[in-house]
C-alpha cells in the first residue's frame, strides 16, 4: 500500500507539472491588460524582507496583446472513461491491457499497446507489426451477437488485408465463428492513420469464453475499440451470418494456442500476471488466466 | 522447535477483517508475505517438529512428522510443483491410519497440489473429478454441460475455458482409504477450498474439519481484470465455478459459488490454552484422531 501511495503521488506530481507547461485552454481568457507593477515595494506590516526573495527583479510584466494564432502544443479534449465504446461490451480487455485477456496467437511480428486517444473510439490501441496475430478474450452470450473493431493503417499507403474473426464454442457446433467485414462507409483519417471499421454478427450462442482473432498480413496495423455486444433484436444489423470454416492451418494454430492457455488455466489456481510495462512487447507464452 | 505465532489478537479479530485483508493479497506473488517479513498466521503452535521440514520455504513448504500414532502434516498453500511436490510425496509416504493436515494459512495453489494430498486417501477404484465452468448465460443445463464435455473430448483443447480433471492419482506414495483425516482450517482460499472439499467428500474413511469459520468458497481459477488506463492493477476474481463429481456418470449440476466448506467442529483458540502453551485446535484434532468421537 505504501509503495502504491508513493507511486500515485509521484504520478500525480508528474501530471500536475506536465499540465502547467505550455498548456493552452480551448477557451483562452484574453489578457485583460493588468497594469504594470509600478515598482513600489509593498507596504510591509513590520516583517522585514530578509533578502531571500527578490520581490520584483525587474522582469517586465506581460503587457503584450493576447495570444493569437499560436498553435498550442497541447489541447484539452473531452474524454469519456470508455471512449465511445459500449458499456455492455463483452470484450474482456477492450483497452488491450497486456496483463490480462489479450495475447499473441503466433510468434510472428510484434504486439505493443499504445495509450493514445486519437483513435475513432478515443481508447488505447494495439499496434501489430510484421504479420502479428492476436487473440482477444470475449465473454460468450446467447446470440445474436454483434462484433466490431477499428483497424488503422498509415494513411499514405494502401490498406493491407486484415482478417478479423469472432469465434468460439457454439451451442450446437464445436467451432463456430463469423468473419468481420470491412464497412466501406466507415473510413476516417485521424492524424497519419486511416481507420476502417470491421463488423459482423453471429447468430449462434457462444458458450463460455470466446475470442476475437485478428490476423494482420504485413506492415503496421493498429487496432482500437473492439466491441462485442448482445443484440436485442435479431436481424437488426444487416450483415448476413453464416458458419465459418477455418482453413486447416488457422485451425491448428488456434487450437495450439488455446490448448496452451487452457493448460495454464488448469494448472494455475492462483497465478501471477506477467509484469509488463505499458509498451512492453507481449510475452510469447500463454498468459495465466 | 515449535514457534508461538502472535495469533491471539488475530483470532479475536472478526472473520470479515481476515477475509478482506486476505483478498487484497491474492494478486500478490505466492511468497509476498514471506518476502515482506510477515510471519503471523492463524496457528498458535505448529503441529510439526523438526523431523521432516522438507526443502520448501514460505508458502511452498510441506513439513511432516509422526506423533504417537498419527502423521502430522503442515502446509500453507497447495503449490503442487517443484519442491512442494517432492515434499508432499514424502509427507504422504507410508501413511498411518490417522493423519492430521494443518492448512490454517491456506493461500491456494494448483490442482496438482490438491490431487497430491487427496489421492492417498481415496480407494484405488474411486474416480472423483471436477468440472470447471466459465460463466455461462443462461444457466447451465445438462445439454450445455454435454456440449462442453464433447468439445474437450473431440478438440482436446480450449473449449470456452471449460476443463475437467480427475482427482485420482494412480500411483500415490501410499494409499490409506480408510484413514481418519483431521483437517485444521483457518483462512483457506482457492486450492485450499478445494482440498477441504475433496477430503470431505471421501466416501471411505472419515474426515473431520476443525476450525472457526468456513473456507472462502473460491472454486475456480483466478481471472485477472484488465487495468483501466494506467491503473497499477486491474484486480482479479474467481469467476469460474466447479461441479464436484463422484464419477463420470454423476449427474450433479450444482455449483457452490461463494459457499465455503464449514468446519465439522467449530473450535477457537482458547486464551486459557494459550496461557498454558496449548494449541486448542491441535488438541481437539489429536483427541479425535486417537479415539475420540
Amino acid at each position: 500500500m505504501f509503495r502504491t501511495l508513493i507511486v500515485s503521488t509521484a504520478v500525480a506530481a508528474w501530471v500536475a507539472s506536465a499540465c502547467t507547461d505550455q498548456t493552452q485552454s480551448l477557451d483562452p481568457v484574453p489578457d485583460a491588460g493588468v497594469a504594470a507593477d509600478a515598482g513600489s515595494p509593498p507596504t510591509d506590516a513590520g516583517f522585514p524582507d530578509m533578502g531571500i526573495v527578490d520581490v520584483d527583479s525587474g522582469v517586465p510584466p506581460d503587457l503584450g496583446p493576447p495570444d493569437t494564432g499560436v498553435e498550442p502544443q497541447r489541447r484539452l479534449v473531452t474524454y469519456s472513461f470508455l471512449g465511445t465504446t459500449s458499456v455492455n461490451n463483452l470484450v474482456m480487455a477492450p483497452f488491450f491491457d497486456t496483463s490480462s485477456s489479450v495475447g499473441p496467437a503466433s510468434t510472428r511480428g510484434t504486439v505493443r499497446r499504445q495509450v493514445r486517444f486519437d483513435t475513432p473510439t478515443r481508447t488505447p490501441s494495439l499496434r501489430l507489426t510484421n504479420g502479428a496475430e492476436v487473440l482477444l478474450f470475449v465473454q460468450g452470450r446467447p446470440a445474436p451477437l454483434f462484433a466490431s473493431i477499428w483497424v488503422g493503417q498509415p494513411a499514405n499507403a494502401s490498406f493491407n488485408p486484415v482478417q478479423v474473426t469472432l469465434l468460439g464454442l457454439g451451442a450446437t457446433e464445436l467451432q463456430t465463428g463469423e468473419r468481420l467485414e470491412e464497412d466501406p462507409t466507415s473510413e476516417q483519417v485521424i492524424g497519419d492513420l486511416r481507420w476502417r471499421r470491421f463488423q459482423g454478427a453471429l447468430e449462434q450462442d457462444l458458450l463460455g469464453n470466446a475470442f476475437m482473432f485478428v490476423q494482420s498480413s504485413r506492415g503496421t496495423v493498429h487496432l482500437a475499440g473492439p466491441e462485442v455486444t448482445q443484440l436485442q433484436t435479431r436481424g437488426k444489423f444487416v450483415p448476413a451470418t453464416r458458419t465459418l470454416t477455418l482453413d486447416a492451418e488457422s485451425r491448428d494454430r488456434l487450437l495450439t494456442t488455446w490448448k496452451a492457455w487452457a493448460d495454464a488455466a488448469q494448472r494455475q489456481l492462483t497465478p501471477v500476471a506477467p509484469r509488463l510495462s505499458r509498451d512492453a512487447p507481449l510475452p510469447f507464452r500463454a498468459p495465466p488466466l | 522447535a515449535e514457534r508461538a505465532a502472535p495469533s491471539i489478537s488475530m483470532v479475536s479479530t472478526s472473520a470479515a477483517v481476515h477475509r478482506r485483508s486476505a483478498s487484497l493479497r491474492q494478486g500478490q506473488t505466492p511468497l509476498w508475505w514471506r518476502q515482506a517479513g510477515v510471519q503471523c498466521d492463524f496457528r498458535f503452535r505448529e503441529p510439526v517438529g523438526l523431523a521432516n521440514r522438507g526443502g520448501g520455504r514460505g508458502t511452498d513448504r510441506v513439513a511432516w512428522s509422526d506423533i504417537t500414532t498419527y502423521r502430522s502434516i503442515i502446509i500453507d498453500g497447495v503449490l503442487g510443483v517443484g519442491q512442494w511436490r517432492e515434499d508432499a510425496r514424502g509427507a504422504t509416504a507410508n501413511l498411518p491410519e490417522q493423519v492430521l493436515i494443518d492448512q490454517r494459512t491456506g493461500v491456494g495453489g494448483t490442482f496438482d497440489g490438491i490431487v497430491a494430498l487427496t489421492a492417498p486417501f481415496l480407494p484405488a477404484n474411486a474416480t472423483p473429478g471436477v468440472q470447471v465452468f466459465p460463466q455461462v448465460s443462461p444457466a447451465l443445463t445438462s445439454t450445455t454441460q454435454a456440449q462442453f464435455v464433447r468439445c474437450e473430448r473431440d478438440l482436446g483443447g480450449e473449449c470456452g475455458n471449460f476443463f475437467q480433471l480427475s482427482l485420482q492419482d494412480p500411483n500415490p506414495p501410499s494409499r490409506v482409504p480408510n484413514a481418519r483425516v483431521a483437517v485444521l482450517n483457518g483462512r483457506d482460499v482457492s486450492g485450499n477450498d478445494y482440498l477441504s472439499r475433496t477430503l470431505r467428500d471421501r466416501t471411505t474413511g472419515q474426515t473431520r474439519i476443525f476450525g472457526a469459520v468456513p473456507t472462502y468458497g473460491a472454486f475456480g481459477p483466478v481471472l485477472r481484470f484488465p487495468r483501466i488506463l494506467d491503473e497499477i492493477l486491474g484486480g482479479s476474481m474467481q469467476l469460474q465455478d466447479t461441479i464436484f463429481r463422484s464419477g463420470s456418470s454423476d449427474p450433479n449440476l450444482d455449483f457452490t459459488t461463494g459457499i465455503g466448506i464449514p468446519p465439522d467442529e467449530v473450535v477457537y483458540q482458547r486464551q486459557s490454552d494459550a496461557l498454558a502453551g496449548r494449541d486448542t485446535l491441535i488438541n481437539a484434532a489429536a483427541s479425535w484422531l486417537t479415539g475420540g468421537n
